[in-house]
């Protein structure tokens, strides 16, 4: 994929020849990506000044420094007299947008109810939404679980995303709703055995920090391998997940930015769309699941514990 | 390894938030939850065949009672072979003995100790406690010690945190199918319990042909119970409760028939209790301890009521007390135990025929009583089991064990014997290279009976292609004798006789007064032995549009020797090591998942026995074969239908079909799910004896069941 279409900075993901509904999947992605960032490239118009809001100055410096290397020149951060403002998280993102007579704003990295509250007609907002988009995370179970066909997805009012979800061909999404959260547990043991495969969805409520014991243990011991939503999941117990880091952001924030020159309109709030692959090897070979040569290269985790 | 799969996971310790909680202040962590998925060991590394059923697979199968599961397995010989009494043998040998396959039930061996067997009726659970059963197929004492001889079942019940809310169940159909199961569970902040109370109850094969004229029904009454407990994130308590009472209907013994009348139905009452305790420490996510420690106890006792004919007119009478007097035991004994020389001498023994005439002279009320044959066991057993990681590339368990049998019998044992054994075993995983595993396993273990015995088992498993493993094994393993093989002291003792029998001392010679048929043990039986070695592929992987497949195949060479293949009855006790088995050939299961909706499992198996005595083959199936389709239908319907095979036991052959429908539906807080169930017998044959048939050739039976 990466040879057919040289792109600046390493590549999103090194799938392994052979893996066809994957590498399509990603090949279609990158295609339409990097046409994008194509478009943005043969322009020689001056960088976009933007400003960096974050709830942390650690934050917005690092994001600041990725900016730079991966930007290409298309983003400059300025202190001020900035063209739009870069929110970097929930909070930044509301701050931006509650100043009196904010220019464009992008928030990166916004939870799913911050993106409804927050995203409004004639806001001049958009946002990178926080996690990972289903396509992408079904491209990684079905990588390395294959035989997987009838795939859980629980989702909560809160998850990133919502009822109905479209299942590629040869799969089953067995969609169940959690409201109240609360009903997480009894939920799980009633519905694990249905299903050869958990995939979890970004949700600060439902899969936090306080139920992934929960969901983590129970799936376990009912031997249903988790997938999602997220790095630290992942290295928690749940197999994998494609993960945005900051240079993921990076490159979409260069792909709203494009657009936004290009049309003077932010495009829809969506995910990242690049990502890594985090792997727990040994949650994957306890479950006998083959992590093949192309997808060791990209596992990230629990090698560096 | 001793694990193949395994629950515990453990809350290490906090890892950095996903990358835009670097954004925000006040995200918090996940905590890691890690995992003895680094200490357990899958399928495709395990050094030996595996069989996993799991709760779909159960379910699928539409069985009924725990051992009818066991047809999945290929190789596994499962029939009734004894009016209602199963058996189940991974390449079976002799139809009515269980001795050569160890039977876990959450770690702890139902085989029991002081008769070797293993008593399918009385195991105290449930099909629906079950989460899930692995079954080792080849020897695996290097892992389990002796008795795990032909294979493992390793029985693993449902944990109560991943059970919610009540059930009640009930189950009718022909047959005198009579089922009913209630169950609840409950978690609580640290923890959960459950516990269930199921009732069973049959015909068994069809009363009023002989020989099975009293018929062979049963009931069973099982409890088990399951808590668990974590005090903190590194410990876990698991408690272990339960047990059974089983009522099976026995067939009348024809040695007895011959010399006597039966008064009333034989029945064989069996009650078990068991309790276990385990504790779990993760010390970190590569180094986990356990300790489990349980005991268990069963009593069972078998009436025989019995009105012994003369042995010279053939009739009732008081001469039939000759059969428990003194002087024909004596006589019996100076034969040399000869049953029939000592019947034909019995009429010219001057001491014999006096105590004859003394009975005549009793007044002519017919010696009528009960016998009971009772057996008493008791188990305690320790275990320490320690699980390291310590590298990337090597996994050792290892542990010690130790266990107190006590067998108790008037008719079996003329008393108690107890036999204690120690055990030390390690198996070490090796990975020397990223597709190779290598596994050394070796169990020492020293028993009062046996003495000091040593079982290994060397394995290599190559991963040729992602998904793709070849498998090399090579291992020993040992059976050894029970308390009733090498103590055996047979004395069945009259009772509730007539008030005009009262004395014994005068009418028999002796009090209490026994059979004269008496069988002891020498108390030279030696352990049994196998050898087998093995060449096998597995494979997990998807084929284009043809769906998912896991697919095993294996390849044996097994020979048996020091096999103790002669009777141990009564009237036929011969205690020698003197059988020999060969067993050569291939099998293969194939699970199929062609799509979301679809699960096709495949299992066949070519065997060919040579054994020097006839009683070796009769379990013995050349060819046997297993096919079954589950079919999710959608709106909670679902479809099976199942095909066994097996050619043949005893020279008779079992083919039997079976379908069920049901459908699973939400009623409000409840959720309703019913299924209907037959079973249709392919042939006429009776099953491995002649008297195991059904008059009706059809089973069938509706199953509701509510969740609440």
């Amino acid at each position: 994929m990466s040879r057919a279409r040289p792109r600046p900075g390493p590549p999103l993901w090194r799938a392994p020849a052979g893996r066809c509904s994957l590498s399509l999947m990603l090949a279609a992605w990158l295609l339409v990506w990097g046409l994008a960032g194509e478009a943005a490239a043969q322009t020689p118009a001056p960088a976009v000044t933007a400003r960096l809001l974050a709830a942390s100055p650690e934050a917005a410096t690092h994001f600041a420094d990725r900016l730079r290397a991966l930007g290409d020149g298309a983003v400059r951060v300025v202190e001020r007299d900035a063209e739009l403002t870069l929110a970097l998280g929930d909070e930044a993102f509301r701050m931006a947008l509650s100043a009196p007579g904010h220019g464009p704003v992008l928030g990166v990295g916004v939870t799913t109810d911050r993106v409804r509250e927050q995203v409004t007609a004639g806001c001049r907002c958009s946002a990178i939404r926080a996690g990972a988009s289903l396509a992408a995370q079904l491209a990684v179970l079905s990588e390395l679980m294959p035989a997987a066909r009838r795939i859980g997805v629980m989702l909560g009012p809160h998850s990133a995303w919502q009822a109905p979800l479209v299942a590629p061909p040869g799969l089953i999404l067995d969609v169940i709703a959690v409201d109240p959260p609360q009903r997480l547990g009894p939920l799980l043991r009633r519905q694990l055995p249905d299903w050869d495969a958990l995939l979890l969805p970004t949700d600060p409520i439902l899969f936090g920090p306080g139920t992934a014991r929960l969901v983590l243990l129970t799936s376990y011991r009912q031997r249903v391998p988790v997938f999602g939503p997220d790095a630290d999941y992942v290295h928690a117990g749940s197999v994998a997940s494609a993960v945005p880091n900051s240079d993921d952001l990076v490159r979409a924030v260069r792909r709203w930015v494009a657009q936004w020159r290009a049309t003077g309109r932010w495009q829809e709030p969506g995910f990242a769309g690049h990502y890594h692959l985090v792997i727990n090897d040994h949650v994957a070979r306890a479950y006998d699941l083959s992590v093949t040569p192309g997808i060791r290269l990209e596992r990230t985790l629990e090698n560096t514990p | 390894m001793r694990r193949i799969g395994g629950c515990a996971l453990l809350v290490l310790g906090l890892w950095a938030a996903p990358v835009w909680a670097q954004f925000e202040e006040t995200q918090g962590a996940v905590p890691r939850v890690l995992t003895p998925a680094r200490l357990d060991q899958p399928v495709s590394e395990v050094p030996a065949s595996v069989t996993v059923i799991d709760r779909e697979l159960i379910h699928a199968s539409g069985a009924r009672e725990l051992y009818e599961v066991m047809r999945l397995v290929p190789g596994m010989s499962v029939a009734k072979t004894d009016g209602n009494l199963p058996s189940v043998a991974y390449h079976g040998t002799q139809a009515r003995d269980q001795r050569r396959m160890l039977v876990l039930l959450d770690g702890r061996s139902v085989y029991q100790p002081g008769f070797a067997r293993v008593n399918w009726n009385a195991i105290p659970v449930a099909l629906e406690d079950v989460e899930r059963i692995e079954v080792t197929r080849g020897p695996a004492s290097a892992a389990y010690g002796a008795n795990a001889f032909v294979g493992v079942i390793n029985i693993i019940t449902r944990d109560p945190r991943d059970v919610g809310g009540q059930q009640a169940r009930l189950r009718l159909g022909n047959n005198g199918i009579r089922d009913a199961r209630v169950a609840a569970s409950q978690q609580f902040d640290q923890g959960a319990w459950r516990l269930s109370v199921n009732d069973q109850r049959d015909d068994g094969y069809d009363a009023g042909l002989a020989p099975l004229d009293t018929g062979d029904s049963k009931r069973t009454t099982t409890v088990n119970g399951r808590a668990v407990w974590e005090p903190g994130y590194r410990d876990t308590l698991t408690l272990h409760a339960g047990g059974s009472r089983t009522r099976l209907d026995r067939p009348y013994e024809r040695g007895l028939q011959d010399i006597a009348e039966y008064t009333d139905e034989s029945v064989e009452r069996a009650d078990r209790l068991f309790l276990g305790l385990d504790w779990q420490r993760q010390f970190s996510s590569s180094h986990q301890l356990k300790v489990s420690v349980y005991a268990q106890h069963n009593d069972e006792e078998t009436n025989l009521d019995l009105c012994f004919n003369d042995p010279l007119t053939g009739n009732g009478g008081p001469g039939g007390g000759l059969f428990f007097s003194k002087e024909l035991r004596d006589l019996y004994l100076a034969n040399g135990g000869d049953l029939d020389q000592t019947l034909a001498s019995a009429p010219a023994d001057p001491a014999v025929q006096n105590r004859y005439a003394t009975l005549l002279a009793n007044g002519g009320e017919p010696f009528c009583g009960t016998g009971w044959l009772d057996v008493s066991e008791t188990r305690y057993d320790l275990e320490i089991q320690d699980t390291l990681q310590f590298s990337e590339w090597a996994r050792l368990v290892a542990g010690i064990n130790v266990r107190h049998d006590r067998g108790e019998s008037r008719a079996y044992l003329s008393g108690t014997a107890e036999n204690v054994s120690h055990r030390l075993f390690a198996n070490l995983a090796v990975n020397p290279l990223a597709p190779v595993t290598v596994s050394l396993g070796g169990f020492w273990e020293h028993d009062d009976i046996s003495g000091e015995l040593f079982s290994p088992r060397a394995g290599i498993n190559w991963e040729v292609l992602p998904g793709h493993t070849l498998r090399a094994v090579y291992a020993r393993a040992v059976r050894t004798p029970d308390i009733y093989e090498d103590q055996a002291n047979i004395n069945l003792e009259i009772r509730d006789l007539p008030p005009s029998y009262a004395d014994r001392q005068a009418l028999l010679g002796w009090a209490p007064a026994y059979f004269f048929v008496n069988q002891q043990s020498p108390g030279t039986v030696q352990p049994e032995r196998i050898r087998s070695r093995e060449l096998g592929y597995y494979g997990r992987f998807t084929a284009g549009a043809l769906g998912a497949m896991e697919l095993d195949l294996r390849y044996f060479q097994e020979e048996l020797w020091d096999l103790v293949s002669g009777q141990l009855n009564p009237f036929n006790f011969e205690p020698e090591n003197d059988g020999k088995v060969r067993h050569r050939g291939t099998e293969a299961q194939l699970s199929w998942r062609p799509t979301a909706s679809h699960l096709l499992r495949l299992t066949g198996a070519r065997i060919h026995t040579e054994a020097n005595q006839g009683a070796e083959q009769r379990f013995a199936a050349r060819d046997s074969a297993g096919a079954l389709w589950y079919w999710r239908l959608g709106g909670g319907w679902w479809w099976s239908t199942a095909y066994h095979l097996a050619r043949d036991y005893n020279d008779y052959p079992f083919e039997r079909i079976d379908a069920q429908i049901g459908r699973r539906q939400r009623l409000g807080p409840t959720e309703l799910e019913w299924s209907l169930l037959l079973q249709q017998p392919l042939n006429d044959e009776p099953v491995v004896f002649d008297e195991n048939r059904y008059q009706d050739d059809q089973r069938y039976w509706l199953t509701v069941t509510v969740n609440f």
